[in-house]
């Protein structure tokens, strides 16, 4: 097996949305004159919040890390693995936009659907059922019985 | 008094039949994401109104007592907390869950809540005046003090190293100052979004962080056909009463806990979520260093600690509202309403002009405990079957229920977007050794913090020497160092111990037989 010697840069993510945060909230005080109180607790909570990224970032530029390379096999698998959750990922959004216009029962449905359909789930008997079963059931507790205003969309008039 | 201790007994006598409806819509509320233990009796307060007073005091109690528990089965079973304190329950319940010990976990979440309500119940009837009068002395100074250490221990959990965990906890806190500054009215690090004047919502935040980021990495999983537990053994009513055997066996844990949340639980404000997490804290400081490093990777201590807390803080949490008429946390100030409306006398007056009443709610905790043993067994054996199910069916629908949870509180679609900006923040932490929980806890505490923190300072007359001048204030302190310095050197002295003992066996061993007075030192 060969080996393979990379840097870790998704270490990098939470540091550099961290700082790009900080530098926001800050920047935008400080910019607007805002009281010196608040200000100053916003620095004292930043401070740390930048010194410890710049630490792991510096961190990550010196270390390399040193891992078995992987086969073509399982590389292909891994892709297929991160897809699954970039699936949930793009149906999920899509169900919180559409939400408004079909509604939480429609939109729940179709969701489930083609969420489980995409995890190879082929058995109609089964994606109907599950579909459905968890519509009613959200239905039941969140809309009949703590009656939460969750948007009714094309079903009006019916939910 | 004895006559008003009776009385309460009468009282609750009576209304008996209540206690087990209570403890049930309690558990099931506890159990439904996104539903807290306050939101709920606020939305039963119409229905409580038209109830007598104490039968309404009874039943609210019990469904605050049965949520309390109820709250930590998706916690365990589907890494959903419904609640800031039931997030501190997924740290080691999940773990647990995903090594085939859902039953246990339960088991042991369910007896370490009994004996919470039993400690609370206990400190209650016997000590309330004296510990609300003490719980008021706790002022802004020492609840930052309190918040800060919280933050501070739990960012040193981090599987990625320190650094990583002060990170995520102080981003938490600067998280928390999103929206409108609480003494000026300026608006923070909303990026002109109106929905989060109000700050970022806990739920939403909490949800996307634990349980969004688990469902994605879980898909990433090269068999999503395969359920959380896949080793069927061990499994139902006997595991959890199994679970109930190592909570009995972890008595010292289960006590301390407890006690952390009656008393966390009677200083106003402070909540069942700083108790789970400090006790949680102090779980950690206590164990020995080999059991210290499975906290976080399914430590029975762990869910123990939490959950015998967040029972624990209910009998706290009655004090100051039954002795002093304030209520410590949003479930209490309903409970006052309805009290209020009645009619009764809330605050001292209470114990002198309806003692029998206020007795009957304190009689009550050790009812619902001791009903939540059979009704809590009965929903975990439903309840834990969930764990059964395969990923590639568990997932999508757990999917619907997270963005469901986190629309509830608020009931914007934009809370529902957060779950999934917090679901992915979540992910990448996970993936690559952040602490969400040191995160969330900052997300948590920091609203509080910030109140406290102003607050101390104007006790302080504009000076932070205040935070190091109070009595209270030093000895907390130095509670706090000795309990970071104690266990380390307590281990230390014992680790010394054990190494001399074993030196002077290894002296023995080695003396020649008959020839002790010969053996030198240095011959070793």
């Amino acid at each position: 097996m060969q080996e393979k010697r990379e840097k870790n840069w998704g270490e990098l993510i939470i540091p550099s949305l961290a700082i790009l945060y900080t530098l926001y909230t800050l920047g935008k005080q400080m910019a607007a004159g805002y009281q010196f109180s608040t200000t100053v607790y916003g620095l004292l909570l930043g401070i740390p919040v930048v010194l410890c990224s710049i630490l792991i970032m510096l961190g990550v530029l010196i270390k390399v890390k040193t891992s078995e390379q992987d086969d073509p096999v399982k590389q292909k698998e891994t892709r297929i693995n991160y897809q699954r959750s970039l699936a949930l990922l793009i149906g999920i959004i899509a169900l919180i936009s559409l939400l408004n216009f079909l509604g939480y029962f429609l939109g729940i449905l179709i969701y489930l659907i083609i969420l489980l359909w995409y995890l190879k789930v082929r058995s109609w008997h089964i994606l109907f059922s599950v579909s459905l079963g968890t519509s009613l059931v959200i239905h039941m507790i969140f809309a009949v019985w703590l009656k939460l205003p969750l948007p009714v969309g094309l079903l009006k008039g019916l939910l | 008094m004895s006559n008003a201790v009776l009385g309460g007994l009468q009282i609750l006598f009576s209304n008996l039949w209540v206690v087990p409806i209570g403890v049930l819509v309690g558990l099931v509320v506890g159990a439904t994401p996104g539903l807290t233990s306050s939101n709920s009796l606020a939305i039963l307060l119409p229905l409580m109104l038209g109830l007598p007073v104490e039968m309404a005091l009874i039943i609210m109690v019990s469904i605050y007592v049965g949520a309390e528990c109820g709250n930590s089965y998706p916690a365990i079973l589907i890494n959903i907390p419904g609640t800031g304190s039931a997030a501190v329950a997924t740290f080691d319940g999940y773990p647990m869950a995903q090594k085939g010990l859902a039953a246990q976990a339960l088991g042991m979440s369910i007896f370490s809540s009994v004996i919470g309500g039993i400690i609370g119940g206990i400190v209650c009837i016997t000590a309330a005046p004296l510990i609300g009068k003490f719980a008021l002395k706790f002022s802004s100074v020492e609840m930052t003090i309190i918040i800060l250490f919280g933050v501070a221990v739990l960012s040193q959990l981090a599987s990625g190293g320190v650094t990583k965990g002060i990170l995520a906890g102080f981003l938490g806190l600067l998280l928390a100052t999103t929206g409108t500054d609480p003494i000026w009215g300026q608006f923070r690090g909303t990026f002109g979004i109106i929905y989060l004047l109000d700050g970022i919502p806990t739920i939403p935040a909490l949800i996307g962080l634990l349980a969004f980021s688990e469902l994605l990495i879980n898909l990433e999983k090269e068999s999503i056909a395969a359920p959380v537990i896949n080793n069927k053994d061990n499994l139902g009513l006997k595991a959890i009463f199994e679970g109930f055997r190592q909570t009995i066996e972890r008595k010292s844990n289960t006590l301390r806990s407890s006690l952390i949340g009656v008393l966390i639980g009677a200083i106003p404000g402070a909540g069942a979520s700083i108790a789970s997490f400090i006790s949680y804290q102090q779980a950690i400081n206590f164990a020995k260093p080999e059991e210290k490093k499975k906290f976080g990777k399914g430590n029975p201590d762990g869910v123990i600690a939490a959950e015998a807390a967040n029972n624990g803080v209910i009998g706290g949490s009655l004090i100051p509202l039954l002795t002093l008429g304030v209520p410590g946390s949003a479930s209490m100030a309903v409970l006052m309403v309805v009290m209020a409306y009645q009619g009764l006398a809330v605050g001292p007056r209470l114990f002198m002009q309806n003692g029998d009443i206020a007795y009957a709610v304190l009689w009550t905790q050790f009812a619902a405990a001791i009903i939540m043993l059979v009704v809590g067994v009965i929903c975990a054996y439903l309840f834990y079957r969930v764990a059964f199910i395969r990923l590639e069916f568990l997932v999508p629908v757990v999917s619907v229920l997270a963005i469901i949870g986190g629309f509830a509180p608020r009931q914007f679609l934009f809370d529902m977007i957060l779950v999934v900006i917090f679901g992915l923040i979540g992910y990448a932490m996970k993936k690559y050794g952040y602490p969400p929980a040191a995160m969330l806890l900052g997300i948590i505490l920091g609203p509080l913090l910030e109140a406290n923190l102003f607050r101390g300072i104007k006790i302080g007359l504009g000076s932070p020497a205040v935070f190091f001048t109070r009595p209270l204030a030093i000895a907390l302190w130095l509670l706090f160092i000795l309990s970071f310095i104690g266990p380390k050197f307590y281990s230390f002295i014992k680790k010394n111990k054990t190494n001399a003992k074993e030196y002077n066996d290894t002296k023995q061993n080695k003396m020649p037989l008959g020839n002790n007075n010969t053996y030198k030192e240095d011959q070793i």
